[in-house]
């Protein structure tokens, strides 16, 4: 008998459930250890144990003798009949009293260069092996300090540990930066797992510490606390005084009890998070300093780093850098390269007339720009796992009230109100000026700047979000009007060519204007076409020849947007680059384009997939999505969008555009598909 | 940590060996099942015409902190091991004080500090009182018929 209902047979559709719950397993599994991670916090915990690590070889130094000799507290022989037959590794087991004061040297440099992040790689292997044959050496002085140095050691050498503080980091940099590569430090599978590991022991510490105090009365009656502060070999501040408050250490016996045993499960709910791991500090901490077991209490609350989402304090570390003045020093990867590399580093060379406030180090713009977090598209129980729950962060025009000219601008745009980026944009329409005039001011540096004579009484200020506006007003013309605004990146003065004095140049600039656009856009997709039409365009800032597509960018960032803008300009393609979503979505709705090219630096993993749904509902145009290795949970929504392909950061421009043309020609061949099907024979 | 069921035993032998050999194999009972008396070790050495030299340790004289700690486990873990062991470590603790004396005969002790309750701090006991220590002897050693090491007794005890 076979079992049907009319949508197929029940078994079929039982074995599609079990599939489905499988792969979703598998998909949260492969997520949650090895989604890649920024290793920022991976590093602080090296630089931090291996401080640990180094003071606790210095103190083992001060009576090396009493503690590793053969004739001391823990003959040699005793120690090794303790451990006989066990699995142990000690190289002090077969270390002679004579090369007692060499090793114990040797340790001590390879713990500081661990420290230092110097070949962390074979540091951090060489610093676990060092712990553990301290400490297999010495069980009987061992205590929980050497325990938790012990785990700490060993998960990081598992990780790229010196990815971040260290010197191993600065050499990389630099070696990088000799070579014109990109100095960002990607996110690593490694950082997470091992993330995950720090945070599963430590789950699993307070979840057998918790149980093992349940078996003890004292614990149930609340005397167990007062047990501890009244135990003078572990005191160093007295608080016998709660003596006279007994209510007192019975309370914090019971709030221990409850928070090591229930730390397992509400560490990884996001607002419990917040409490739980600042109730552990303060316990750490009160065991340092009343308990005089600092190493141990400090060494714990390092671990807690592993909770931490690297990406936001990766952000107010690049705020931090930020503030001090940094030039810009990054060429623009040549547009021309194919071999460019589109990850979020590229830095636009474009001279300025003042030198720009912040430093366009565009990894770290992309990181301010996305300091708003990503909001889960689903309720994922790893999209919201980090302390930062949720907020927007303000855009801050306090960053550009050092800017010049930004003061009057200022005033007009604070008063009366902070206007919203939707707002601003609407500015640039109501002056009466299109949007492509405006956007044709921005162009215009399609030729080397360097050929160019600036003028200095005409600027265009740019703002990464919102309207990229500025009245360009002739030399004679006593007013000049710049504008600053709200904006999520800061604006850069731009000097635009004297159009007298580069008269012989401009004609050879230029820009594909809407109509040649709309008409090769329309050619593209004209259904009675078989091949879609090759439009010449001998517009500047193309490569005479044909434009073989049209495609609209948005880019929050500057140097990504004129990076690609110009790749593809200079590879026949009409291209319009757009700073925000919203102004591509206005575009896009007004103007035919055969592809979209979203760059997701800048946007949250939210905004990437809803901008790729408002496009497929809007339009239907083909939309190519750079997407940021962090944000690879969104491939589960964008494989659902119609028309949406992506291309994980990062990515070569040839693969972009590879892609685009990709996108583009499936496109036509669909279009004509379409209209062969309903066109009658 | 007994009791155990024979399953939990089971797999704690079979995840021994990648345990031990990753210093992994921790209970994590930080002042579990309760907080006990802390344990300190004390010594007397006879000296001939002079008065006997006594100590102890750990001594809160020690410093910093984190070697304090050191010995303070070294009285504290003594009698997690079993009889054979820790006689060999106490013999051990026996020599090394008698050699930083240059001194052949010493005499341990292990002293309980128990806790004081909270009805007698609030009844005006203090937490030193004499009371409050339980000594218990260890044994007696000599070591006349050994050579004296020739190592550094230097350091804080």
């Amino acid at each position: 008998m076979r079992l049907r209902s009319a949508n197929g047979s029940v078994l079929n559709r039982g074995f599609s459930y079990i599939a489905g719950a499988a792969s979703s397993v598998l998909n949260a599994w492969h997520g949650f250890w090895f989604q890649p991670l920024d290793p920022l916090m991976i590093g602080l915990i090296r630089l931090l144990t291996g401080w640990m690590l180094l003071y606790n070889l210095l103190v083992w130094g001060l009576d090396l003798d009493a503690f590793f000799s053969d004739h001391g507290l823990q003959p040699l022989s005793s120690i090794k009949s303790l451990h006989d037959g066990d699995p142990i590794f000690s190289f002090w087991l077969w270390t002679g009293d004579q090369w007692l004061w060499p090793m114990h040297c040797a340790c001590l440099t390879i713990a500081a260069m661990f420290f230092l992040g110097i070949a962390s790689r074979v540091t951090s292997v060489l610093s676990f092996l060092i712990t553990i044959s301290y400490s297999q050496r010495v069980p009987i002085a061992n205590f929980g300090f050497d325990q938790v140095l012990g785990f700490l050691c060993l998960y990081l050498s598992l990780a790229p540990s010196g990815a971040c503080f260290s010197i191993d980091a600065i050499i990389r940099r630099w070696w990088r930066r000799r070579h014109g590569r990109s100095v960002d430090v990607l996110p690593s599978s490694s950082a997470r797992m091992v993330s995950r590991l720090i945070q599963l022991h430590l789950c699993a510490i307070y979840l057998w510490a918790g149980f093992a105090k349940l078996k003890g009365p004292s614990w149930w009656t609340g005397e167990a606390m007062w047990r501890v502060i009244a135990n003078q070999e572990y005191q160093t501040m007295d608080l016998t005084w709660m003596a006279h408050v007994p209510w007192l250490p019975y309370l914090i016996a019971h709030v221990t009890i409850a928070w090591e045993v229930f730390f397992i499960v509400l560490v990884w709910q996001p607002r419990w998070r917040p409490l739980m791991l600042l109730m552990g500090v303060l316990m750490h901490v009160g065991i340092g300093a009343f308990l005089g077991m600092w190493t141990f209490g400090l060494i714990m609350a390092f671990a807690y780093l592993a909770f931490s989402d690297p990406d936001l304090w990766r952000s107010r570390l690049n705020r931090l850098v930020r503030r001090a003045p940094v030039e810009s020093t990054m060429a623009l990867a040549a547009a021309d390269s194919a071999s460019n590399i589109v990850t979020a580093s590229a830095e636009t060379s474009i001279p300025r007339t003042s030198p720009a406030p912040f430093s366009l180090s565009v990894a770290s713009t992309c990181e301010e720009a996305a300091d708003v977090s990503d909001l889960p598209i689903e309720e994922s129980p790893y999209e919201n796992e980090f302390l930062d729950l949720n907020f927007d962060s303000p855009l801050e025009t306090s960053e550009i009230a050092g800017f010049p000219g930004a003061e009057p601008a200022l005033v007009a745009f604070n008063s009366p109100e902070v206007l919203p980026e939707s707002a601003v944009a609407n500015i640039g329409f109501e002056s009466g000026e299109s949007w492509f005039e405006g956007e044709e001011s921005l162009l215009v540096n399609d030729v080397d700047d360097a050929e160019l004579q600036f003028s200095r009484e005409t600027t265009v200020s740019t703002a990464a979000v919102g309207i990229v506006e500025s009245t360009v007003q002739d030399d004679d013309s006593a007013e000049m009007f710049e504008q600053a605004f709200q904006m999520a990146t800061p604006a850069v003065p731009i000097a635009e060519p004297d159009v007298e004095a580069n008269s012989e140049l401009i004609p050879e600039l230029g820009l594909p204007s809407c109509t040649d656009m709309e008409m090769a856009s329309k050619a593209r997709t004209a259904p009675e076409t078989e091949a879609a039409p090759e439009t010449t365009s001998t517009e500047p800032g193309h490569k005479a020849g044909k434009v073989t597509a049209s495609v609209c960018v948005v880019a929050a960032d500057t140097a990504d947007r004129t990076a690609i803008r110009r790749y593809l300009r200079g590879h026949e393609f009409s291209c319009v680059a757009l700073p925000s979503i919203d102004d591509a979505l206005t575009s896009i709705s007004r103007h035919r384009f055969d592809a979209v090219v979203v760059h997701s630096c800048g946007l949250s993993t939210r905004e990437v997939v809803g901008f790729c749904e408002d496009v497929a509902d809007l339009t239907g145009h083909p939309v190519v999505v750079l997407l940021r290795a962090s944000q690879l949970v969104a491939i589960d929504h964008l494989s659902q969008i119609r028309g949406v392909s992506w291309i994980v950061l990062p990515a070569s421009l040839k693969e972009i555009r590879q892609q685009i043309e990709s996108v583009v020609a499936m496109s036509c061949r669909s279009s004509l598909q379409t209209v062969t099907e309903s066109k009658p024979c | 940590m007994p009791p155990a069921s024979p399953l939990l035993e089971r797999g704690h032998f079979l995840a021994r060996p990648y345990n031990e050999a990753l210093f992994l194999n921790h209970g994590y009972h930080f002042f579990a099942p309760d907080p006990g008396s802390s344990t300190l070790i004390s010594y007397e050495i006879p000296r001939e015409g002079d008065a006997p030299i006594v100590g102890r340790f750990p001594d809160v004289r020690i410093k910093p902190r984190l070697l304090y700690h050191r010995y303070f486990m070294l009285a504290e873990n003594l009698w997690a091991f079993d009889d054979e062991t820790r006689k060999t470590i106490e013999t051990a603790y026996a020599r090394h004080f008698a050699n930083k004396h240059r001194e052949t005969k010493i005499s341990l002790n292990r002293v309980s500090h128990i806790p004081s309750s909270i009805l007698r701090m609030q009844a005006g006991g203090r937490l030193d009182d004499a009371e409050m220590f339980e000594s218990e002897p260890i044994g007696s050693f000599d070591f006349s018929t050994e050579a004296f090491s020739k190592s550094s007794v230097a350091g804080n005890f």
